[in-house]
């Protein structure tokens, strides 16, 4: 990161000579035609006219210098910031895998990346330039003439910390606001969408509707209200900019009427504050559009600081699986609903978790598979599950849900394993009765899209290819066709006798062994 | 979407001055421009010259200035605000046609709605104007150069075009890349999302710290590649700049050279410096907000489209229905192809009766329970014997329908409400007993039936997926339907409440209304129970080739 930082510095520096090109141009060429109108000794005009032509090809060199280092840094730290973020989840795990199950907090943390991308190129790299930039302009004001150092202070201090600060703070409350908003806009959209039709058959369509046009005025005030204070920091900003100028014409008369300075002295000291503040007028727009970058980056620091989680000892469990035992076992997130489950179960058996729907069936599987914390016990050879590191190589499962990667089917299910062959892989698809699919079909968002049952099989091929002795099967087959989930059900109990299975469903698996009933608290 | 077609949209949106206020304050900020320099060209020069009489001009130059401020910081507040409100009135405009939108899933809409519009702030607020100034700032101060001076005038037609015969010539040559620039950007980004989404499941599989390699692979593998694309896209940023500023420098080059042979005078060279630049920068301005207005263009289109999409509200027939006898169809089959082909055979149902519609998970169940509601036609279904069920009815005809979705949608408010919008005088012990008769105690909930559900897309905790099920159903019961349609009713439902539920749906049935119900859970069937079977129709067989 550090080195990155440089980078980024050596192109906040380029940004800033950019500007100082630009201005060069303005003051050399002032400085060329007043000189030129003194009837100057040819060698003094041959300078001003090379240096108003470096300074003129001197600007566009370095502003794509600037953009070129920029970007590449940039994007180099959004890759270290992904990586980042991924190492964080994988150590801390537990509590955000279970955010990670709704989609929103996943966008959420991806769209939040993004912006730190932009923050990065759009605020913090034209605010470092503007800091040199304007740094360089107040030093040029001071060798032209001190007293130009009554107006750069001030205007330096104001356009370059108070102003953007209010801007800042201004942009960031309302940014707060306006996602909260949109954020209830895009659910009451969506459940607009989903419900309409019993809406309009139940009679509560303009209930529905009226959330959405709530928020819609809503977002409308404090876009107006932001918009409002822009227009306010827009118009200081520019009154700063006006008395700046005036102050530079009022000092060179002042200076000139008491002879005091030299003629191109006037010409420079005048031009300078039209220049002076060009930085500042290029990175202000961007500022104001700052509010939910900011806040997207205080989120991810807030992500990239979480404690690692995993330092508790741990270690591998190599011996073959001889038995799992669970006493007492209780799995949440948040309010406890399920009564402590126990049970012991040894390899060439299986066992059906049935219940209610909501007791926490899920859950249950969830923290044994070592994705949610757990009170009680869970051991494998007497050895607590949270204990071991290489548990998915003991242990291992499909979700309910288990998520379709958008890759090649071959790729998905390669996840369990990675050494197994296209025949262990077609062999594994027969069985789920999905091997009409070819291994290269890239499935998922961009692929051939799934059918609910397609993505349920294909999760369950992906946990049957694992070569854990204990397999959690979470709903393998529900939803399916009644036939096909025979077909599936003989097929699974037949061919993995040697594991020890745990299934969890709402119906069938009858011919599996024992069956645990589980029960609210 | 086209400039018309825009101003159509600001028409309707009450925004439609935008164009016209656009024009003056761009002739107004021109005129400040090239007053302003003519003004401060002058203070130099009577200073230069050893007369420091200038307090006039000086007092003028800051009153212009105060008038730049104000008008230039309402001036932008005001497309800000058209921005805002064209914004406001698109999102309502389409929030309010949801219903009539279906060939957009919600996810991409709510995108739009949010996105999508947002980016709209740039385009309108930004981009618009900077485009209009771009168009008439450089004429305005050329032809003010050429009263001072025509030979710089000349200068600056001559290297003006350049910018827009660069960048339309870089423009084309790079316009592909850049395009692939973003789509690799998003890609990436798209990578980054699926291994978060699979995130419990890479760990499942022990996979989770291998995948940050391959985020890292693949991350730099993108850098390599946008950047090729990105330093091209630079390099014509970078003639675009040079073109600018080279021409500035030229014409203050020439000034110099003539100021000394004396065909120019002070002032008109110093007045003609000064307004150089704004020939060219405006031009460079609007080309750099290009691409951050490429979004708010897109959204623009995406909006139109959305709009031309939009069925047309179908005009309801009222039709009474009350003595609903009899519902029947002809063997149907949908087709969509690469996803489902399937049949299913032909049926009546009457009052009193029970048919079960059975199949596997995506043979079209859910689409046919549309047809029976009316939403679509694609089949041809009768009621009692004659009178085809078209769209023209479907309002009529739902209202003895009691509809129990795949996945029920319950009102916002609390549980009480559900049933209070239908059967307003209904009483808290009816609720309760039509609760507790699919198998909902009230004694589960803490709140009884003050529990707040439904509502802005979230399930509520204190609700589980079984409970939010039996309130549907019991809500679909209330009025009594003459037809009760259930799709999956056994969904989130334990054997026990599944029993209870059918039950009560028989008992229904045995009041006298018609059930069809759909479901691939045949444990609830019994043996003396009607059922056809949708199937997948038999695909293109390889034995006939």
């Amino acid at each position: 990161m550090k080195n990155l930082n440089v980078r980024m510095w050596v192109a906040a520096l380029l940004g800033a000579l950019a500007f100082i090109g630009g201005s060069g141009l303005t003051i050399s060429s002032g400085w060329l035609i007043t000189m030129a109108s003194q009837q100057p000794p040819i060698l003094t005009l041959t300078v001003a006219i090379v240096l108003v032509r470096f300074f003129g090809i001197f600007r566009s060199l370095a502003r794509y210098a600037e953009r070129i280092l920029s970007h590449e840094a940039v994007f180099k730290a959004l890759t270290k910031l992904r990586v980042l973020l991924f190492d964080r989840l994988s150590a801390s795990g537990v509590e955000l895998s279970r955010d990670l199950n709704s989609g929103k907090t996943v966008k959420a943390i991806v769209d939040d990346v993004e912006r730190a991308q932009e923050f990065e190129l759009r605020i913090t790299l034209p605010y470092r330039s503007a800091i040199l930039a304007v740094g360089t302009g107040v030093f040029v004001g001071y060798w032209i003439r001190k007293e130009s150092l009554y107006f750069t202070i001030p205007a330096a201090i104001l356009s370059l910390w108070i102003i953007p600060w209010s801007i800042k703070r201004t942009c960031k409350t309302s940014a707060r606001e306006i996602e909260e908003l949109e954020g209830v806009y895009t659910k009451s959209i969506l459940d607009a969408t989903d419900g309409a039709i019993e809406a309009r058959i139940y009679g509560y369509l303009e209930k529905l509707l009226g959330h959405s046009h709530e928020s819609e005025r809503g977002l409308l005030t404090i876009e107006k209200r932001l918009a409002q204070r822009s227009a306010l920091t827009n118009l200081v900003t520019l009154l700063i900019i006006g008395t700046s100028i005036t102050s530079a014409l009022w000092i060179a008369r002042d200076l000139q009427s008491r002879g005091d300075i030299a003629l191109v002295g006037i010409t420079m000291l005048i031009f300078l504050p039209l220049v002076f503040f060009e930085p500042i007028t290029a990175w202000y727009p961007n500022l104001f559009a700052a509010g939910k970058m900011l806040v997207a980056q205080e989120r991810i620091s807030s992500i990239s600081n979480i404690e690692d989680e995993s330092h508790h000892f741990q270690a591998s469990l190599l011996e073959r699986v001889k038995e799992l035992s669970v006493r007492d076992l209780q799995v949440s997130w948040g309010k406890n609903f399920m009564k402590p489950v126990s049970f012991t179960i040894t390899p060439g058996n299986s066992i059906t978790l049935r219940g209610p729907s909501g007791v926490g069936k899920t859950t249950l599987a969830l923290g044994l598979l070592g994705a949610l914390p757990y009170r009680g016990s869970a051991t494998v050879n007497g050895c607590e599950i949270s204990s071991i590191s290489n548990l998915s190589q003991i242990l291992s499962g499909s979700l309910q849900q288990g998520h379709v990667f958008n890759t090649s089917i071959r790729e998905n299910i390669k996840i369990a394993d990675q050494s197994a062959s296209d025949v262990t892989l077609l062999r594994i698809l027969e069985l789920v009765e999905l091997s009409d699919i070819s291994l290269d079909t890239v499935v998922g968002e961009f692929g051939r899209p799934l059918s609910g049952g397609e993505a349920k099989r294909l999760g369950l091929a992906r946990a049957l290819l694992s070569p854990a002795a204990i397999l959690i099967l979470d709903e393998p087959t529900e939803h399916l066709d009644l036939d096909l989930a025979e077909r599936i059900e003989k097929r699974v109990l037949a061919e993995f006798s040697d594991r020890i299975l745990l299934i969890i469903t709402h119906s069938g698996w009858g011919l599996a062994g024992r069956t645990i009933t589980l029960a609210r608290e | 979407m086209r400039l018309g077609q825009l101003r159509l949209l600001l028409t309707k949106s009450g925004s439609r001055s935008l164009f016209l206020v656009i024009a003056i304050a761009s002739a107004v900020s021109t005129s400040l421009i090239i007053s302003l320099a003519i003004l401060i060209s002058r203070i130099v020069v009577n200073l230069v010259q050893g007369n420091s009489n200038v307090s006039s001009e000086i007092l003028a130059v800051f009153a212009l200035w105060i008038f730049r401020a104000i008008f230039q910081s309402q001036y932008e507040y005001w497309t800000t605000l058209q921005a805002i409100k064209i914004k406001s009135h698109l999102r309502n405009r389409t929030t309010s046609g949801l219903t009539k939108i279906e060939a957009v899933s919600p996810a991409v809409l709510s995108n739009l709605l949010v996105k999508g519009f947002n980016s709209l702030d740039i385009y309108l607020g930004r981009f618009l104007p900077q485009m209009a100034a771009a168009a008439l700032t450089p004429a305005a101060v050329i032809v003010a150069i050429a009263l001072f001076d025509p030979t710089s005038a000349v200068i600056a037609i001559l290297t003006l075009p350049l910018i827009p015969f660069f960048g339309a010539l870089i423009g084309k040559y790079t316009a592909d890349s850049v395009a692939k620039k973003w789509a690799t950007l998003g890609t990436l980004s798209k990578y980054f999302e699926d291994s978060l989404r699979g995130f419990v499941t890479l760990r499942i599989f022990g996979r989770h710290s291998s995948q940050t390699e391959r985020i890292k692979e693949m991350g730099d593998r993108y850098t390599r590649e946008t950047m090729k694309v990105l330093r091209i896209s630079f390099l014509s940023a970078f003639v675009l700049e040079l073109c600018a500023t080279i021409s500035v420098a030229l014409i203050a080059v020439a000034i110099g050279l003539r100021l000394v042979n004396g065909q120019i005078t002070f002032i008109a060279g110093l007045t003609v410096l000064l307004l150089a630049p704004e020939v060219y920068f405006p031009l460079r301005n609007a080309a750099s907000l290009f691409h951050a207005s490429a979004d708010g263009k897109a959204a623009l289109d995406e909006i139109e489209n959305l709009f031309a999409s939009e069925k047309k509200s179908v005009v309801q027939l009222n039709r009474d229905f009350s003595n609903f006898q009899k519902i029947s169809w002809s063997e149907w089959t949908i087709d969509i192809p690469n996803v489902t082909k399937s049949q299913i055979p032909g049926a009546q149902v009457s009052s009193g009766e029970i048919l079960f519609i059975t199949g596997g998970s995506g043979v079209g169940k859910t689409t046919f329970a549309k047809n029976l509601l009316g939403l679509t036609n694609t089949a041809e279904i009768i009621i009692d014997g004659q009178l085809r069920l078209t769209e023209e009815l479907s309002q009529s005809w739902q209202k003895i329908i009691g509809w129990i979705p795949q996945s029920p949608h319950l009102a916002p408010g609390t549980i009480a409400e559900q049933f209070r919008t239908i059967k307003p005088e209904i009483s808290d012990f009816e609720i309760s007993d039509s609760l507790r008769r699919v198998g909902l105690d009230l004694i589960e909930l803490t709140e009884g039936l003050e529990t707040l559900i439904g509502g802005a897309g979230e399930k509520s905790a204190a609700v589980s997926g079984g409970q939010l099920r039996k309130i549907a159903i019991a809500r679909a019961l209330l009025l009594k339907p003459a037809l009760i349609i259930a799709d999956e009713v056994s969904a989130d439902l334990d054997e026990a409440s599944t029993r209870l539920v059918m039950k009560e749906l028989r008992r229904v049935v045995g009041e006298g209304a018609a059930l069809i119900c759909i479901t691939h859970d045949i444990a609830m069937i019994h043996s003396d129970d009607r059922v056809i079977k949708m199937e997948n129709a038999p695909l293109k067989s390889g034995l006939l080739l």
